[in-house]
Parts: C-alpha cells; sequence; structure tokens
C-alpha cells in the first residue's frame, strides 16, 4: 500500500535569492533519508513559492522495507561451557533481546561463531515522518537564518504553520515551535482565510484555487506564458530573460503580467541604460518592436488580479517615469562633458594603497599599450588614447548609479565625443572576459588594452604582497590572469609574456622585491595548467608544452594540443624513449660542451646523425615557426632510427676524454632542435 | 473625518492616521527625538530599547538627516532632511505583516487594488554595529516602507526580537496626492488656503544644502567629533548609557556633515564608521547592564528570570 505524504512549511515572505536553493536541498534531503530508511516512493514534487517551500511524495510505502540483520556473537568456544550458554552468550542475546536458543552457529575459515539473523519487519511510515523530516529540516542549507519573536527557532523568514499530512491523516510532531496540522493558506490577499486540507492529494489544485500556483517551474511556465501572451497582443517582442524570470517566480505566487508605457522621448537615452533600469531596479522586461529597436512598452509581473489593474499599471509607470528621469538626467549631465575631461576626476579615486590613484593606474597603462602597440603593429596613439579613456566612465553619474555599466556606457560617450570607433570598442571591452562564458576583445586594440590594464593589475598587487591565497582572492587576480591567457590566445596576438610582465612590474610605483617576478610567472604556469587541463589535456602534456623558454600560452596551448594528437602515431612512443635517453646521459655530464668536432668522429652512425641533425633542425624551426607543431613532431621522429643506431654502434663514454665530450656535444646538439617542441622528458611513457 | 485630516489629501493627515492606526494597535506613540539623526533607528526608542528582553511597542514620526542627500530643493524626491514613520514592536507581533498591510488600507491603499510586495533587503547600519532581515515594501513597485526583524544592535543580539517598520512618509504621500514633487505635496488645507511641503520646508532645503555642503566648518567639525568621543567615554564611565548615546548621535551626525564636506578620505571614513561603531557598542552594553540592575522592569516574568538568571519560582 501506498500514499501520498505532503509536508509544507508555511512563512512570510523567503529571500529570492535563497528560495530555489533551498527547495532543491529539502527535495534531495527527503530522496537521501527515505533511501537509507529504505522507504520506496514513486516521484516527489517540490513546493517553493514565496510563502512556502515543501515536497508532495506520490506514491509513498505504508511501510519500510523488511530489512535482513545478521549480528555476529562470540566464538562458538567462548559462548559455550559444557554445552551451556555462558556469560559472553547471555550478554550477546540480552542486547538484542532474544533467548539463547535463538541463536545458530556459523562456520568460517577462522573458526565457528555464534551469530543471529533475523527479518527486521517493515516499520509503519507514520511513525518514522517525524524523525524523518527533523532530519532533513535540520539540515537545510540556509545562509541567513533568523529569530522571530521570543522563540529560538531558526530560519530565512518567520514560519507561521507547518502541513504534514499523510493521505488523509496529520502526521503530528513539533517543528519551528509549531504543531504540524492539516491547514495551509492561500494567496495573502485573495484568499487570506485558512484552508483545510483533506487529503495530502487535493493539495496543488486546493492552492490553485486560492490563486497559489506552489510548484515553482509551472509558475514560471505560466509566468513566460502569460508574458508572451501579452507581448503577442500588443505585437511586441519581449527577450528571454531566464535570469529576470526566475527572480519574478521567486517573488509572486500568482503571477499576473501587465503591460505598461514610457514616454517615447526616453528613447533617446542609450538602450542599455533604459534597460538597466527597468531590468535592475524594477524587474521589468523591456521589450522591442517588430524591427527589433527598443520598444517604450515594458512588462510587469504582479502578485495579484486587481480589481482596478489601471492603477497597477498606472503606479508602475510613475516609478519608472521617475527612474528614467534620472537616467536621462545623468546621460544629459554626463553629455556636456567630454570622456576625457573626466580623466583628472580619477586622481581622486585610491586604486590600492601603494599603488597610487586611478589616475596613476591609467598613466601605467597607458605607456604599456603604447609599447605594446608597437610591437603589435597598431597605431600606438590609438592604444594610448583607449588607455586613456578606459576608466574615464567609472566617474560619469550613469555608471555610479548603475555600476554593471561600466565600459559600455564609456563606448557610447566616446562615440559620441568623436572617438574612432576602434578606442571605442577597445573601451567596451575593457572589462572581457568577465568570466569563463563571456568573450575575449574582438579587435587587437582591444586585446591589447585588457592585457596592459590586467598586467598592471596583477603586477601592482603582487608587488605590494597581495597575491591571492588559499581560497581568498580578493581581487579576482586568478580571473584577471586567465583573462591575460585567454586574450594572448588571440588571432594576431601571441606575445611572449614574461618580458610585459617585467615591464608591468617596471612601472609599479613601489619597490617590487626581485622574487616577485619569478611569482608572477609561476602564477601564470598555474593558471595556464588549469585553463589546459579544461580543454583535455593530461597533465604531462601540459608540462612538456610549459617546458620552453618561452611564456607564450598561445604557443603552449598549441604545442600541447600538437602533443596530444601526435601521442597516438606510431613515432611518438619511440621519440620520446630516445630522448629520455638522451637527457639521462646529458644529466651526467658536468662540463661546458662546445661545438661538434667532425675530427673527432669516427663511427658512421656518428656521421650520420650529425647530417640529420643539420637537416632536420631548419625544418623543424620552418614547421615551428609556422606553428604546425604536429608536423614539427613528425619532422622530429625522423631522428628516432639515427638515434637507434647512434645508440647500438657508439660507446658515449669513451675513455678518450675528448671523443667522449664530442659525442655528448652531439646528443646536445639534438636535444636543441627538439626544444622547441616543449620539454619531452615530462611526458609519461 | 474631514477631509482636513483625511491621510489621502493632506500630509499631516497622513501622519495622523498612522499615529492613530498603531495607538489602536498597542504601541505608545512618541514624539520625534530632539537631536540630528539619519534615521528613526537612531531614537532610543528604537536602538536602544530594542536591546534585552523588555517589551516595548512604540511608533513616532522621526525628521532625518542625510547631508549628502541634500540637493538644494531642486531634486523632486530627494532632500537632506524628510520624516520616517516608525513602528517598533518587541517582541514582534506574530501577524505583524497582516498589520503592516492593513495600516495601508487604512490610509486608503488597498491591497486589492494595489500591488503590494515584499522584496528581500537586510538592513545594516556599520555605525550601530546593527542588522536585521526583512524586506523592502513595493507598491505597485515603488519603495515605500523598510520593514525589519532586528537581529543585532550594538553588537548585541537582540532576544527577543523587534520588528520595525519604517514608513517613507514623502513617498507615500506623493503617491496618495499623485504629485512629482515632494515640494508640491499639500502638507494641510486650512481656512486661508492650502500649505504645501514647499512653503514649509523648501526654503529649508536650500539653505540647509549650502550649509552642509559649503560652509560646515570643518575644524570645528572634526574637533567637536573628538569631544563627542571623550565624552561619551567619560559618560559611561559614570554608567550613564542615555547621556552617552545622545554624545554617539552627535559623533553620527558630525561625521556626516564632514563627509559632505568630503572632508573625509576614502580610507579615512572607514575609521571614522569603526570610531562611532565602538562608540553604540559600548553604549548598549552599558544600558543593557543598566537596564539588568533595575531588573529588567518591563521584561515578562519568565523571560525576565532567564536573563537574570533567577529561577523561574
Amino acid at each position: 500500500m501506498t500514499t501520498t505524504f505532503l509536508f509544507e512549511i508555511g512563512c512570510e515572505e523567503l529571500p529570492s535569492s535563497s528560495l530555489e536553493q533551498l527547495s532543491h536541498a529539502l527535495v534531495s534531503g527527503f530522496e537521501s533519508v527515505l533511501q537509507t530508511e529504505n522507504v520506496q516512493f514513486a516521484c516527489m514534487r517540490a513546493i517553493a513559492a514565496p510563502r512556502r517551500i515543501g515536497v508532495l511524495i506520490q506514491e509513498l510505502a505504508d511501510t519500510t522495507e523488511p530489512r535482513a540483520i545478521a549480528k555476529r556473537g562470540p566464538a562458538v568456544s567462548q559462548a559455550y561451557q559444557d554445552g551451556r550458554p555462558t556469560g559472553a552468550l547471555i550478554g550477546f542475546c540480552k542486547g538484542l533481546g532474544i533467548p539463547p536458543e535463538a541463536v545458530s552457529v556459523e562456520e568460517t575459515d577462522k573458526g565457528a561463531w555464534v551469530a543471529y539473523h533475523s527479518i527486521q519487519p517493515g516499520q509503519p511510515i507514520a511513525e518514522l515522518l517525524p524523525r524523518i523530516t527533523h532530519q532533513v529540516v535540520s539540515q537545510l542549507p540556509m545562509t541567513k537564518p533568523m529569530r522571530w519573536g521570543s522563540g529560538r527557532a531558526l530560519f530565512p523568514r518567520p514560519v507561521h504553520w507547518i502541513v504534514a499530512l499523510l493521505g488523509k491523516d496529520v502526521v503530528p510532531f513539533e517543528l519551528f515551535d509549531l504543531n504540524t496540522d492539516r491547514v495551509s493558506y492561500g494567496h495573502r490577499v485573495h484568499s487570506p482565510s485558512a484552508l483545510m486540507l483533506h487529503h495530502a492529494d487535493e493539495y496543488f489544485d486546493t492552492l490553485k484555487q486560492h490563486r497559489v500556483l506552489p510548484d515553482f517551474e509551472e509558475r514560471k511556465a505560466f509566468a513566460w506564458a502569460k508574458i508572451q501572451e501579452v507581448a503577442r497582443l500588443h505585437q511586441i517582442i519581449v527577450d528571454e530573460d531566464i535570469g529576470l524570470l526566475r527572480e519574478i517566480t521567486c517573488l509572486v505566487e500568482w503571477p499576473v503580467p501587465m503591460l505598461g508605457e514610457f514616454e517615447e522621448a526616453f528613447l533617446q537615452v542609450p538602450d542599455i541604460a533604459l534597460i538597466a533600469a527597468m531590468r535592475g531596479h524594477q524587474k521589468y522586461f523591456h521589450t522591442r518592436r517588430a524591427d527589433g529597436t527598443l520598444s517604450n512598452q515594458f512588462i510587469t509581473v504582479a502578485n495579484i488580479e486587481s480589481i482596478d489593474p489601471a492603477q497597477v499599471i498606472s503606479g508602475n509607470q510613475r516609478v519608472i517615469r521617475a527612474r528614467l528621469s534620472d537616467a536621462r538626467f545623468f546621460y544629459e549631465t554626463d553629455r556636456q562633458s567630454s570622456l576625457d575631461s573626466r580623466r583628472s576626476a580619477l586622481d581622486r579615486i585610491a586604486f590600492q594603497p601603494g599603488l597610487g590613484s586611478l589616475g596613476d593606474k591609467t598613466e601605467r597603462i597607458r605607456i604599456l599599450a603604447k609599447e605594446m602597440a608597437s610591437q603589435l603593429k597598431v597605431d600606438p596613439a590609438q592604444a594610448d588614447r583607449a588607455a586613456l579613456l578606459s576608466r574615464c566612465d567609472l566617474v560619469s553619474e550613469m555608471v555610479l548609479e548603475f555600476d554593471e555599466l561600466q565600459g559600455q556606457m564609456g563606448a557610447i560617450y566616446a562615440l559620441a565625443d568623436g572617438e574612432t570607433s576602434d578606442v571605442a570598442d577597445a573601451i567596451e571591452s575593457l572589462y572581457r572576459p568577465s568570466g569563463p562564458t563571456d568573450r575575449s576583445p574582438q579587435s587587437l586594440l582591444g586585446c591589447i588594452l585588457g592585457l596592459s590594464d590586467r598586467l598592471d593589475t596583477l603586477a601592482g598587487l603582487f608587488s605590494i604582497g597581495q597575491p591571492p591565497t588559499g581560497s581568498k582572492d580578493p581581487f579576482g587576480l586568478r580571473r584577471a590572469m586567465l583573462a591575460v591567457i585567454r586574450i594572448n590566445m588571440e588571432p594576431g596576438l601571441a606575445l611572449d609574456l614574461a618580458p610585459w610582465v617585467k615591464r608591468a612590474l617596471d612601472l609599479q610605483p613601489v619597490e617590487v622585491d626581485s622574487h616577485v617576478f619569478d611569482q608572477l610567472i609561476q602564477f601564470l604556469r598555474d593558471r595556464e595548467r588549469g585553463l589546459l587541463l579544461e580543454l583535455g589535456i593530461p597533465h604531462d602534456l601540459i608540462a612538456a608544452a610549459q617546458g620552453t623558454d618561452d611564456t607564450n600560452s598561445h604557443l603552449t596551448a598549441q604545442r600541447a594540443k600538437a602533443l596530444l594528437a601526435f601521442r597516438t602515431h606510431a613515432a611518438f612512443a619511440p621519440l620520446i624513449a630516445s630522448n629520455k635517453r638522451i637527457v639521462n646521459i646529458l644529466a651526467k655530464s658536468d662540463t661546458q660542451l662546445g661545438s661538434v668536432n667532425e675530427a673527432l668522429m669516427t663511427e658512421a652512425s656518428e656521421f650520420t646523425l650529425v647530417k640529420l641533425i643539420q637537416a632536420i633542425t631548419p625544418r623543424i624551426n620552418d614547421a615551428v615557426s609556422r606553428e604546425t607543431y604536429e608536423s614539427a613532431l613528425e619532422i622530429a621522429s625522423s631522428f628516432t632510427p639515427a638515434l637507434d643506431a647512434f645508440f647500438d654502434q657508439v660507446l658515449v663514454n669513451d675513455p678518450n676524454d675528448d671523443v667522449r665530450q664530442n659525442r655528448y656535444s652531439i646528443l646536445r646538439d639534438v636535444q636543441s632542435a627538439l626544444l622547441p617542441l616543449g620539454d619531452l622528458s615530462q611526458v609519461q611513457a | 473625518m474631514s477631509s482636513a485630516l483625511s491621510p489621502v489629501s493632506t500630509f499631516q493627515g497622513l501622519i495622523l492616521a498612522l499615529q492613530q492606526y498603531w495607538a489602536d494597535k498597542g504601541c505608545v506613540i512618541l514624539q520625534p527625538y530632539d537631536m540630528e539623526v539619519g534615521a528613526g533607528t537612531f531614537h532610543p526608542a528604537t536602538f536602544l530599547r530594542a536591546l534585552g528582553p523588555e517589551r516595548w511597542n512604540a511608533a513616532y514620526v522621526q525628521p532625518s538627516r542625510r547631508p549628502t542627500d541634500g540637493r538644494y530643493g531642486e531634486n523632486p524626491n530627494r532632500g537632506q532632511h524628510y520624516y520616517q514613520f516608525q513602528v517598533v514592536m518587541k517582541p514582534n507581533p506574530p501577524n505583524l505583516v497582516d498589520l503592516y498591510f492593513e495600516s495601508l488600507a487604512h490610509l486608503g491603499i488597498d491591497p486589492k487594488i494595489h500591488d503590494l510586495r515584499l522584496v528581500e533587503d537586510n538592513w545594516e547600519s556599520p555605525t550601530l554595529g546593527a542588522w536585521g532581515l526583512g524586506w523592502e515594501v513595493w507598491l505597485n513597485g515603488m519603495e515605500v516602507t523598510q520593514f525589519t526583524y532586528f537581529q543585532q544592535a550594538g553588537g548585541l543580539e537582540c532576544y527577543p526580537v523587534t520588528g520595525e517598520l519604517t514608513y517613507g512618509l514623502e513617498r507615500i504621500a506623493m503617491y496618495l496626492q499623485n504629485v512629482e514633487s515632494m515640494f508640491d505635496l499639500i502638507w494641510a488645507k486650512t481656512p486661508d488656503g492650502v500649505v504645501t511641503y514647499g512653503d514649509v520646508f523648501l526654503q529649508n532645503e536650500q539653505e540647509m544644502s549650502a550649509y552642509n555642503f559649503e560652509h560646515a566648518n570643518t575644524d570645528w567639525l572634526f574637533k567637536a567629533f573628538d569631544a563627542a568621543e571623550h565624552a561619551c567615554e567619560r559618560l559611561l564611565e559614570q554608567s550613564l548609557p542615555l547621556p552617552a548615546y545622545e554624545q554617539v548621535l552627535k559623533a553620527s551626525h558630525t561625521f556626516n556633515l564632514l563627509d559632505a564636506r568630503h572632508a573625509i578620505s576614502v580610507t579615512e571614513r572607514q575609521r571614522f564608521i569603526l570610531r562611532v561603531r565602538a562608540l553604540a557598542r559600548a553604549v548598549a552594553e552599558r544600558y543593557y547592564a543598566v537596564r539588568k540592575d533595575k531588573g529588567f522592569p518591563l521584561a515578562d516574568p519568565a523571560l525576565r528570570a532567564e536573563l537574570l538568571g533567577e529561577s523561574a519560582l
């Protein structure tokens, strides 16, 4: 037999930031405890709405599954004396509440033991539910729990009722200082009086009749469908904004989308500012016309079916009008002065103690960006301009109000000031990539600006002894270094980073300890490894790819990918083995090796190998310079037969010192030829 | 109700209606604290009464000053001086949200018509060392009230919990009277005609903005801050938490004035806040100790016994 179990915690409006997390934890908590307790059920439906979380467990077994119990007692030799039970056996039986005759004897290879086997019968679920529920609730994750009234109970908001219904019966227990009951409540305004639930199965239907959709996903889908309906009716388009839709679903029990509008004149303000005001402040969906342009209509989702919807709409229109007036005021005020006239205001904003103001930082970035542009054949004047203006929007009224618009507003103001579109694009992408899902700057100029900015931040904070430690990374330096690596992988960049790290350190206004450079390069290597691991490249190949003199993350990635591809090639393992042998031999050499002297060569295989080195080295270098690492590896593998012959026919450690040194030199030349491919000795066989 | 006192048509009617409503719900109707404060929370009737086990239900208007918000009377929604209507109930009654909704209905804001929303907003006062959890209340998308369950004040745990409602009076009145500027609000309808909020306060906004931003004597303010801090410490040594708390209020407002004059750098700012917080914390501890010495006279017997460490018998 099975029954439905309903558990609902009724409370005041839960924080939208934690509703979903709480609900998931409640469901998974019940799933795991029921599994541990051996209780079968068919399915579990989550209850997650502003004033309630809970679960409806369908086809829950009336009893737990019977469980086989095996207990081992004392050894038979200890259990009986003269055929009578000893104290040890009597104690064992007492503990289990059984007579001594109930035990059996179990033979094992280590001897005979007394054992007790039984089947624990299924326990009625009604008796278990109070304990199970307590356990689940006590393990709920609560980031900000609170107390209320004179109680000591903790929950994200005050709890008002607890429903625990197994079929048609209340499962009595106490939780949050309340007794469980069959009384729930519907919508705060539409249905304020108590709802008697006669059976757990009625829950969702009853609540729906009382203007609550307790199922989060159902409510979300319902809201979205209604929003679409409003949009269709008014021939406008609503962009799907899952984040906003989820937030709204957390805020209403009965979603009622409504259309409002604002004066067309506001559309002169940049779209991003209007959208930020609508979405960020008011949680409105902005809408577009059929041609894709922003419309002056918005959709707000109310929590009631108002008896006079016009008042709700006009109220919302009033609020957004004030918000948009602010946005327009910020825009117009900002437009009265140019972006570059704001540069001096950055001198009054501290960047970091010891590292000067944002103005000082801007000056450092200008130098780096100009120098980097020269190297990359980009107009240094444009790089300088982009760097000069890069942070000026931080002191604009608009960004002071909507900080998420930094960069984007700067680009808009730059264009309006008559800056080039390249400069504006670079400013727009200053903060990109902002995370793993964000893209890198699209233009070379943007990449130069982004790299200069991050390198300065990294160099500065490491210089004042603030690298990330453990899980603490308050300045987002790991993200900054990842951005450096990702930007450097963009086409046209591929900089060797070490000299730029050095340059950024030179520009810092503080005395820089000499170990900081090494620390930063190590930090770069570590982040690079993390990124390559995510691309599915194994540890040993990453270590090999990183084992060159350059700190060019673009090339490191190319080498790593080539090694991964070439690893399945038949020539790979022999090449790695030959290289290993060379490394082992050279490790024993402690003198400075000169160039190869043909006069000291005696064996044919020596001549063959030396000729091959001369032939292959330029070909490897050529392939490397074209970044075709896989073909470079293939070329390199043609060393293998010559090396095999060399090791077969030649005794490297010749008694004659000069001959021996010369043979070391030949191998050193092979090693040098292979070096651009990475440190192949890191590859695991 | 005469139209002169209707909460919908006059500002004073709104205040009177709220006072009437909360008096009926058992609140002591107090008057504003007669010192410059940044919010109703600073009134001893909230901050100090939130400490300890004693029962306390009160409601009052509190003129509030935030010097940096001054706009010389040119911004329709913002001023360096405005009014809050504050309700505190300790322990918070279980139906406080319902009481609040009912109070809006009492003002003519029918929850069956208007979309009322409780949106998570957790309150924290760094200077008072206080925090609580709650919401901002949205009326058709406009924030009209801050609703907080105090969890800590002056670094001390609030037990029982005080429920605090802070109504933004100008905003609610602008909504009810359907005007776009706070200065156009009708304050009173008199036989001699209409008196507006602007008639009462516009000149004050203009002159006080000039004082706050341009003329406040920063040298003197720095000295005043130090003097208040010193006096507070001396008064605490004398076990006089109430006068000591007034010095905290003076220090806090002095800091706000210095802030408006941009006389405090970003790094110094944090240090000043910490100095005020240290004072607020010390006052809170002293106040609690003094009330305890008096035997928590307003506490329920069981709670009193629990917190005085006596047996309930």
